[in-house]
């Protein structure tokens, strides 16, 4: 594993512990009922805001940026909660706990399987193997770069995003 | 080769040091500090320096954090925990601002659909505050969610689903232009970019439709693009698949959060796609390859479910969104500009604010110098427009409405839809600005004419250059933030009638608790719209539209039997006054969506407001009141008798000041 790739695995691992002790002392400040209602506060905050969305990030986030992966997974999450609701609701289901709760089994059982059964997500990105290079060839005071080698097929001449 | 590129081949950047991030923490605390210290200030009446302090604080977070995010050496990981902490830390504001319960107007109609939701398990349409409301309840449902599994209070769960939908909105536009541009950098700046947007800082509310409908249109815009991009290798069809799901479902989520967001949102899709077929054609030069059948196939998915959730809702959608896309009216007030026809009614965007003139001047150099940038930017990609994404196209869409949206800024009747455009118009500035910046930044932009360099600048001119960008940003950023919001959402106050927000205090509070105490599920309330939140949301009973019938009784010089109708029909139960009404300021603006005289009675278009007469009246009487406000019994009985006989049953004594008939 190179050097490039720890440090910034520390990186994410740093932000995201960051974030999930924000998370963890906000719903201790906010939640109301002693330790149990900290405790389900923090439990429901996971598995609405963060557990789903970081399995569904998985299975579309192609860079193995953490936070892009954890934030794209949890709107989508945010996307299905309130599909099943509205379904729910045309269904004439009353919404509460087990009208959020199964859509959310079902989400993180789907996610776990294909996560689970695809390949591997680090190394997927298709640029990674991919030649870097190009610069603008109306651009007489850039600065120098080396040139553009060939492409593969099909994909821009920008390089891609590295971390 | 891009800076991450070239940087990367120089060997694995460190990244900010220790003490660095210990700097940047400090100073996203010290600018919390400082933001509170304005609130502080202004709450206590203080003149004017509460403005400084502000955005003394801004500063102290958004520059450290930007000149890390733009640096060459800075790891792409860096600068997406930059971006998180930023769209944390500018949460900051409005909830200073709002405390712990709603407070801007859009908040209590939607905290009180939440409050049904959950109290029924349904989505109420009848509230009588926003009409639409049931139809689009995502971010309700979503909410009560969190509320039913959290066991948070209501509002807290709701600021819970805000603050991780504003962090994923930044972070959804920094992954956009990232995936568009190939450049974690352009991605940073394209989220400052977007930070700069009026709706961004300080919105209309905290918790709305938008709160959620706009990160999931950017989310969807992103999985869309990623499942799109051409690929041949088994994990890439894997990958799209999902991801293309992922967009789908998503775009379904959006369907039923916000009706404008899915409606840009199909609008946007079909834009990619019809840049994606262009490109694929060779009719625009690209060496970018989408896949347009997906492309297409996302687009087309996106407009059937809008168009038939549209169609779903009908009539009530038009009514709702009619007024405020009347093209004709639109158009009439954009040549009206160029001395053709007659405008609409005007609205001065700074009269008698409190704003200070620098927020002001800032305002207004805002426009010119998102005019430059946005030329520069478009120029710049011309010469790019082989190697540039569908979507910077689709961007280049988005930024001109901005353009076109700022005269009709100028009219009464759709500056607050101008201001709520802005959150769309910013995703095309950011991808503009974003890719084009990026570029630039890493040397790979150059604007010639003939055989003349305009850009990049020659090394003399680069120096005094980065200052002059510096300065741009600050006046967009306090353009922006003046221009698109009211004082009174940024800061505190005294509270002053006729204000949004202003107008919530002690008085309000002790009418909205009286409600609380006796008004049952049943009970009819008329109010105005100012003091009429506050007790939708403290009390379980029904609404009144504040503009419908029922207030014509105070506004009209004579009184029709329609009005008296209109009590019975709705079932009024309780009416409350504010004893100001007519006394501060205009009459009309007290009652929601009564701006436009012809939905008047013609003798009620006068600044006249009759509320002593509702004390004549021998079918209501006094239950409570306060210095400001009085609550009124409706009793429905004594009505329904002096209809039937033919009375408006005004007291004798009174019918000499009023004329009636």
């Amino acid at each position: 594993m190179s050097v490039a790739h720890d440090r910034r695995t520390a990186h994410d691992a740093l932000a995201l512990g960051l974030a999930g002790l924000a998370l963890v002392l906000v719903a201790a400040l906010l939640a109301h009922g002693g330790a149990v209602g900290t405790v389900r506060t923090v439990v429901a905050c996971l598995a609405i805001l963060v557990v789903p969305g970081w399995l569904v990030g998985r299975l579309v986030d192609e860079d193995g940026d953490a936070i892009a992966r954890l934030a794209g997974g949890t709107v989508a999450t945010l996307g299905v909660i309130a599909l099943s609701g509205f379904l729910a609701v045309e269904l004439g289901v009353r919404v509460a706990t087990a009208a959020v709760a199964i859509p959310l089994l079902v989400l993180v059982a789907i996610a776990a399987v294909l996560g689970a059964s695809g390949p591997s997500r680090s190394g997927s990105a298709p640029w990674r193997s991919s030649a870097r290079g190009g610069r603008t060839s109306r651009c007489p005071r850039c600065r120098s770069s080396r040139p553009s080698p060939s492409r593969p097929p099909g994909r821009s001449s920008l390089p891609r995003v590295s971390r | 080769v891009t800076a991450d590129a070239a940087h990367k081949d120089d060997g694995p950047s460190p990244g900010p040091s220790v003490r660095t991030w210990a700097a940047l923490g400090a100073c996203f605390l010290a600018s919390s500090v400082l933001l509170a210290l304005a609130e502080w200030m202004a709450a206590r009446g203080d003149a004017r320096w509460h403005y400084y302090v502000f955005w003394i604080g801004y500063a102290l977070a958004v520059g450290p954090a930007a000149w890390h995010m733009l640096r060459r050496q800075t790891p792409g990981a860096v600068r997406g925990a930059l971006v998180v902490a930023l769209g944390i830390w500018s949460l900051a504001p409005l909830l200073l601002r709002t405390g712990n319960h709603p407070l801007l107007f859009d908040e209590f109609s939607h905290f009180r659909m939440l409050q049904d939701l959950v109290r029924t398990g349904h989505p109420v349409s009848r509230v009588g505050l926003l009409q639409i409301g049931a139809n689009f309840p995502g971010v309700e449902l979503v909410t009560s969610a969190l509320y039913h599994l959290s066991g948070l209070t209501l509002w807290i769960a709701a600021l819970v689903v805000a603050a991780a939908a504003h962090v994923a909105l930044l972070t959804g536009i920094y992954v956009l232009v990232k995936d568009a541009a190939s450049s974690s950098r352009a991605g940073a700046l394209a989220a400052l970019v977007y930070s700069l947007n009026p709706s961004w800082l300080i919105f209309d509310a905290q918790f709305s439709y938008e709160t959620l409908a706009i990160p999931m249109l950017v989310w969807v815009l992103v999985f869309a693009l990623r499942g799109a991009r051409q690929r041949a290798d088994a994990t890439g069809a894997r990958n799209r698949s999902v991801l293309i799901g992922v967009a789908a479902v998503l775009m379904a989520g959006l369907v039923v959060t916000h009706s404008v967001t899915s409606a840009v949102c199909a609008l946007a899709l079909t834009g990619i796609a019809i840049v994606a077929t262009l490109q694929r054609r060779g009719i625009l030069r690209s060496e970018v390859v989408t896949s347009t059948s997906i492309a297409w196939g996302v687009a087309a998915w996106a407009v059937v479910i809008t168009i038939l959730r549209f169609v779903n809702i009908g009539h009530p959608l038009v009514q709702y969104l009619g007024p405020t896309f009347h093209v004709s009216q639109q158009l009439r007030q954009l040549l009206s500009l160029f001395g053709i026809g007659k405008g609409l009614p005007l609205h001065a965007a700074f009269a008698s604010s409190s704003a200070p003139g620098f927020e002001i001047v800032c305002a207004y150099a805002m426009l010119p110098v998102l005019g430059i940038a946005f030329i520069w930017a478009s120029w710049g990609l011309l010469g790019a427009r082989g190697r540039i994404s569908p979507l910077v196209y689709v961007a280049f869409v988005l930024s001109l409405l901005f353009f076109v949206s700022v005269p009709l800024d100028s009219a009464a009747t759709y500056s607050e839809a101008v201001h709520r455009s802005w959150a769309f118009s910013f995703i095309g500035f950011a991808v503009l600005l974003g890719v084009a910046g990026g570029l630039a930044l890493d040397g790979h932009l150059a604007i010639n004419v003939r055989r003349r360099v305009l850009w990049p600048p020659a090394l003399r001119h680069r120096l005094p250059m980065r200052p002059a960008i510096v300065a741009c940003a600050a006046v967009v950023a306090i353009g922006s933030a003046s221009l698109g919001s009211s004082t009174a959402y940024r800061f505190g106050g005294k509270v002053a009638p006729q204000t949004d927000p202003l107008y919530v205090g002690t008085q309000t509070a002790m009418v909205a608790s009286w409600f609380a105490r006796h008004a049952t599920p049943s009970d009819v309330v008329f109010a105005n719209r100012f003091v009429i939140r506050p007790i939708a949301i403290a009390s379980r009973g029904h609404i009144i539209q504040p503009g419908g019938t029922e207030s014509h009784l105070i506004l009209t010089i004579s009184i029709s039997y329609d009005e008296l109708f209109a009590y019975r029909h709705d079932r009024v139960s309780y009416i409350v006054y504010d004893r100001r009404t007519g006394k501060v300021g205009n009459v009309r603006p007290w009652f929601w969506y009564v701006s436009n005289d012809s939905q008047l009675p013609r003798d009620a278009r006068g600044q006249h407001a009759f509320t002593y007469r509702l004390g004549c009246l021998d079918w209501v009487h006094a239950v409570f009141a306060t210095t400001d406000y009085q609550v009124l019994r409706v009793d429905q009985g004594a009505l329904e008798r002096d209809l039937d006989l033919g009375h408006t049953g005004l007291d004798k004594r009174c019918q000499a000041a009023v004329f009636h008939g």
